[in-house]
């Protein structure tokens, strides 16, 4: 779909580019593995040298995984990202579980590609407990204790929400399930790369283009003896996990930003260094008239800024912000003359108006203090515009 | 398509005749309680045409966008003129919408005739 403005206004200015937890820019160091790999183009799976380069590029970009995520290489099964990691996981237990049926554990504020995996399998005849948050957007983790009963499958909590940055408790969360024999899986989509992810058992999925690696490969790490029926059928690649000749540049890209990541996980600044940024757009943000922070203050990427402005509409501010130059997100849309909220945010108590009303800001270890600036000063215009142009006219 | 004609974003992002005619002759306002979209339009005759209107909105980009081309457009209008106006002509002259935006047109039509009838009472007013 086309930009909602033609450029106009960019052309006097820069584009700044704070919608990281959509998708993020591939790094120059990827763009260079990727392009140097295009030059080879044997099937892994070919017994003839051609196939060995590329298998030997997989393998190479599979330790690279293993070592971000801390896990053996023969754990990562690539796949094509993180909503097809979540439903192999899901619906994959739920198959293996078909004819006894079960009980699946979740939280309120997990990604759709998580609560769809869910209702699909609702459909098949597994109960569901779908766990509350609290106004932080956190699980506790009592209650994951308090749902699991015999013939619980799964407990599928996120790592960290792609809409506020709030982390959950994940080592308490995992060591329940796990502690009582129940498989845990965890959505890393938004942390990996930026946080440390480890989790000693269960699975953990993915996402190469959060972290400057291209968009459309993944991967699924599986650890210990997880029940799982495989979704795609065919050959044995992935150990007999998902067949289908291997995405080699995908995956190639996938281990070059995994690489990164852990080079960037290991400089002595790299916590202090989001921190910086993180507060810069936090306290700029939370400082403009009408502004309401939503992401919580401990325990929370810095990177992801979550904020709702006071009887304004956070699509018409992306929107706005867009032809401007800045690129948001919003955690609601208009379709169809039906804002519809984020259920997120109405999951952690917030009222339907500030729901509405949120804005997203999310950075990269590519953003910049002058960006940030720049955003601010951009997006303190636009919101001092809409409450000039508003019939209530009142914050 | 795209989502917003060009005509629709240089008006929200620079929006013209922000904000209410001083003792207005005709004053309208209209609000979507479904998207919670609002629009107040005040305008001035003159000679029996528009004069000069403002407008304050809220709501999406695209029903702020069209409540400023509004402002600019109906002036020298007469009364009649106003409320001959419907969606397609509204649609027309903010250079489309993109599907999901048709409330927009109607949001405009209802102020447009809310404002002709408001007009038409203080010119009852007037001549009584």
């Amino acid at each position: 779909m086309t930009p909602p403005s033609s450029g106009r206004e960019r052309a006097s200015g820069r584009a700044l580019y704070f919608d990281n937890n959509a998708t993020t820019p591939l790094l120059p160091s990827v763009k260079a593995a990727m392009r140097e790999a295009m030059a080879t183009y044997g099937n892994p799976s070919s017994a003839h040298f051609y196939g060995e380069a590329s298998a030997a590029l997989v393998a190479r970009a599979r330790a690279s995984v293993a070592a971000l995520l801390g896990c053996e290489p023969e754990q990562v099964v690539f796949n094509s990202g993180g909503s097809e990691g979540a439903s192999s996981v899901i619906v994959g237990t739920a198959l293996r579980h078909l004819w006894e049926g079960g009980h699946i554990v979740t939280s309120a504020v997990e990604h759709p590609a998580v609560l769809r995996a869910c209702e699909f399998v609702r459909g098949l005849g597994f109960e569901l407990s779908v766990l509350p948050v609290d106004g932080a957007g956190r699980v506790d983790p009592a209650s994951v204790r308090s749902a699991l009963r015999p013939g619980t499958r799964l407990v599928s909590i996120m790592h960290a929400n792609n809409e506020t940055g709030a982390l959950q408790p994940l080592e308490d969360l995992s060591s329940i399930a796990l502690e009582a024999g129940v498989p845990f899986h965890c959505d890393a989509v938004q942390s990996a790369g930026k946080e440390p992810v480890r989790l000693r058992e269960g699975l953990l999925t993915i996402s190469a283009h959060k972290f400057h690696g291209p968009q459309g490969v993944g991967a699924l790490v599986l650890r210990g003896d997880v029940p799982l029926q495989r979704l795609v059928f065919g050959g044995e690649q992935e150990h007999g996990h998902r067949a289908g000749t291997e995405n080699v540049l995908g995956i190639v890209g996938l281990g070059a930003a995994a690489d990164s990541a852990q080079d960037r996980l290991a400089e002595p600044d790299h916590e202090s260094r989001r921190r910086a940024i993180g507060g810069h757009l936090r306290e700029g943000l939370a400082s403009m008239d009408g502004a309401m922070v939503n992401s919580p203050l401990g325990d929370c990427l810095p990177e992801t800024v979550n904020v709702s402005f006071r009887k304004l509409r956070g699509d018409t501010i992306v929107d706005m912000l867009s032809a401007r130059g800045v690129a948001v997100s919003s955690g609601s849309a208009c379709h169809s003359t039906h804002p519809e909220p984020s259920h997120v945010l109405l999951a952690m108590g917030l009222s339907l108006d500030r729901a509405l009303g949120a804005v997203r800001f999310s950075c990269s270890c590519l953003t910049t203090h002058g960006e940030i600036d720049e955003v601010l000063a951009v997006t303190e215009q636009t919101v001092h515009q809409l409450y000039s142009a508003s019939p209530s006219r009142s914050r | 398509m795209a989502r917003f004609s060009d005509a629709i974003v240089e008006h929200f992002t620079h929006p013209k005749n922000v904000g209410e005619v001083p003792d207005p002759d005709a004053a309208a306002f209209v609000a979507d309680p479904v998207c919670g979209d609002q629009v107040r339009l005040t305008a001035r005759v003159v000679d029996g045409r528009v004069g000069e209107a403002r407008v304050l909105a809220h709501g999406c980009a695209a029903m702020l966008g069209t409540a400023s081309i509004v402002t600019e457009w109906i002036v020298g209008m007469r009364r009649g003129d106003l409320r001959g106006l419907d969606e397609a002509a509204v649609t027309r002259r903010v250079g489309g919408l993109a599907p999901g935006q048709s409330h927009c047109a109607r949001l405009a039509v209802d102020v447009l005739h809310a404002l002709a009838e408001s007009w038409q009472r203080t010119s009852q007013g007037n001549s009584t």
